[in-house]
């Protein structure tokens, strides 16, 4: 699903993401573990086609297609969902209503017909039953005075709702009490299957332990510097980062 | 009729005789008054140029086109019709059983012989707290031109009655020559206990629209103003607004204003427990200004008021809110805020916020605020990464940015976000 080619990216000439390899295949949940200062979250962006980074050398496939040369709402359009380490707040824009336009932007963007809203009230309404989430934060403002749990939580609301092929997950469990940290799990568990792929970055082996990745790597200075099974979590929560850089 | 020759004409007996309430001191004075210009603290954001170098004419009543009014005719429900700045009753749609009574200034004062000391005795002392004024300091002389120019419009709420349905106050204009300049003056007055909203809105003004509204909310009463410039071509806006709140009583004024604008709002909360609560936004682009003075006077004690303004500048415009609070001796226990929001839409856009607080009493509370910024990228991304366009992602930023202070207008939210959509879209051209 996802091919990531010799990637190289910098920022202000620094180096960032070094000859990058990685491929993920249609329904496979992959973990990028790595320290502070790895690059993880550079490689998240540069997927999902943030602005600021200079593409140096290589291509990133999805589904055969360079998406290097696609803006991020084609890229979106597309199937791949960021989910971000620290959502914005965007006063003044209901959660729902901000849902519903990105929604249909990509229903137009696949040529497809606007949602049915009655459809997508109730769609809303099941969902943020499931993720524990009060009938009220539909109509708040876009991430506006949400807890971390909270903003979490709704970004794992949108990607349960917009359905991507592949979907990154930036350190979605930062901040997270258990109790939180156990429904963001589910949802993405509900989401899982064999015809979409998950991206998981994180520090932490706790996500892992309720997501369970199909192939774990460990990244440091822009590269993966050892790949395994999920048996390498367990390792690398013993005997930490030191052991591999 | 050119607006010199037409003032002059004041001078004379037979012309005055309409508006035996003038003082000829003040028309003279207008006369011989020159138009505000940067040096002056409450003009220094808005360039007068255009004004002072065109030779306007003065649109009279009986020059309105009978076709037009037809044309125009009941267009709206529920509206009160003004015509080249002249009420017309024709083409007003004002249901029978609305609870609105409408008089020409003069017939009212025949009508409330008070009215007339409210209005216009004491010129010297009052004057700041009607006109801006007839006898008002010398920076704001110039809005009080409508009240030499039109012969006013009192809309009147009666007394104890709840209007539920928003009534419209629509400028159109029958005359598409430039250098026209129309002049509009309505007088509200919501009587005890009433409650009405009214929306005024200005359709595109090919030349000056120079308007003076003049609102009186008597005790328990409250009222929602709401102000929307709807379009602009190559015309001006100069506006002056003067509030006058008792006991007991709510303003809720609401304002948008576009590029090539002033507006002078002056804001009397003058019996105990009065209320004002302003929010408004300001637009501008290209190389235009848009500008308010917005002052609030806390005379009656326990009084409170609110500001909160958003400005948009694109381009090379201005945007510009000067926003004074004023609590007098006496006024113990007032409550009072200023806040404004300025969006910078481009490196030469520019903004200017100038909150002044002046306290003359022990026991209030006042607070103000302002601050300035660009358009967030990181916003943009993450629209962007749930598939909405960069371009669709701005305007719903900008929509954001102005819904915060929810100026979605009664029945009208439609309007105001044609409004932004037709401003972006404006500035987005090439």
């Amino acid at each position: 699903m996802l091919e990531i080619k010799n990637l190289s990216v910098s920022v202000q000439n620094k180096i960032i993401i070094n000859s990058l390899n990685l491929e993920i295949e249609r329904g496979k949940k992959v973990a990028i573990m790595g320290p502070n200062g790895s690059g993880k979250s550079t490689l998240s962006n540069v997927i999902a086609g943030k602005h600021g980074y200079q593409i140096n050398n290589g291509k990133i496939f999805f589904n055969g297609i360079n998406i290097l040369e696609l803006d991020p709402e084609e890229r979106a359009a597309k199937g791949i969902y960021l989910a971000f380490q620290y959502p914005v707040e965007i006063p003044g824009i209901a959660n729902s209503s901000f849902l519903r336009t990105a929604l249909n932007s990509i229903r137009k963007y696949n040529g497809e017909k606007d949602l049915n809203t009655r459809e997508f009230l109730e769609e809303c309404k099941d969902l943020s039953k499931r993720l524990n989430l009060d009938a009220s934060f539909l109509s708040r403002d876009l991430n506006t005075g949400f807890s971390g749990g909270e903003k979490k939580k709704n970004e794992i609301f949108h990607m349960l709702m917009m359905k991507p092929k592949l979907c990154i997950l930036d350190e979605i469990d930062s901040g997270l009490d258990i109790d939180a940290l156990k429904v963001i799990s589910d949802g993405v568990s509900k989401y899982s299957n064999e015809n979409n792929s998950l991206l998981i970055i994180t520090h932490y082996q706790r996500l892992l332990d309720y997501i369970k990745p199909d192939e774990v790597h460990i990244f440091n200075e822009g590269k993966i510097i050892k790949s395994g099974d999920y048996n390498l979590v367990k390792t690398l929560e013993e005997k930490g980062y030191q052991e591999f850089v | 009729m050119y607006l010199k020759e037409y003032i002059n004409k004041l001078k004379t007996s037979d012309f005055i005789d309409e508006k035996k309430w003038l003082d000829q001191n003040a028309i003279l004075e207008i006369i011989s008054e020159e138009i505000p210009n940067a040096g002056t603290e409450e003009w220094k954001n808005f360039k007068t140029n255009s004004i002072k170098e065109t030779s306007w004419k003065v649109l009279l009543e009986n020059s309105i086109k009978k076709d037009y009014i037809k044309q125009e005719q009941r267009k709206l429900p529920n509206s009160i019709f003004f015509i080249d700045g002249h009420y017309s009753q024709e083409a007003s749609s004002l249901k029978k059983e609305s609870s609105i009574n409408i008089f020409s200034l003069s017939d009212y004062i025949n009508k409330n012989p008070e009215f007339k000391n409210i209005l216009f005795n004491n010129p010297s002392d009052y004057a700041e707290s009607r006109l801006s004024g007839i006898k008002d300091k010398k920076p704001t002389y110039f809005i009080s031109l409508n009240s030499l120019l039109s012969f006013g419009t009192v809309i009147e709420v009666e007394k104890a009655k709840y209007i539920n349905e928003t009534i419209n106050i629509i400028h159109s204009f029958s005359n598409i020559e430039p250098e026209i300049v129309i002049n509009p003056y309505i007088i509200i007055v919501c009587k005890e206990g009433s409650k009405a909203s009214f929306q005024e809105i200005s359709h595109d003004v090919g030349s000056w629209n120079n308007s003076l509204k003049e609102i009186f909310i008597r005790k328990d009463s409250n009222l929602t103003f709401s102000s929307i410039q709807e379009r602009i071509s190559t015309g001006i806006k100069t506006s002056s607004i003067n509030c006058h709140i008792d006991e007991n009583a709510e303003l809720n004024l609401k304002v948008l204003n576009r590029e090539r604008s002033k507006e002078d709002i002056r804001v009397f909360l003058n019996k105990e427990n009065s209320t004002a609560n302003i929010s408004g936004i300001i637009l501008s682009n290209n190389k235009d200004e848009s500008d308010v003075f917005c002052k609030v006077t806390h005379i009656g004690r326990a009084s409170k008021s609110d500001q909160n303004w958003r400005l948009i500048s694109a381009k090379n415009s201005k945007t510009a809110i000067n926003g004074k609070i004023c609590v007098n001796k006496n006024a113990k226990g007032s409550d009072a805020s200023f806040y404004s929001k300025s969006l910078l839409l481009n490196r030469k856009a520019t903004s200017f916020s100038k909150p002044e607080l002046e306290i003359l009493e022990d026991d209030v509370k006042c607070k103000h605020g302002a601050s300035f910024g660009e358009i967030d990228n990181n916003s943009i991304f993450y629209m962007q990464s749930r598939g909405i366009k960069k371009k669709d992602a701005i305007i719903l930023l900008i929509h954001a940015f102005i819904n915060e202070i929810g100026l979605d207008i009664e029945d009208n939210s439609e309007l105001s976000r044609n409004l932004i959509d037709e401003f972006f879209n404006q500035i987005n051209e090439k």
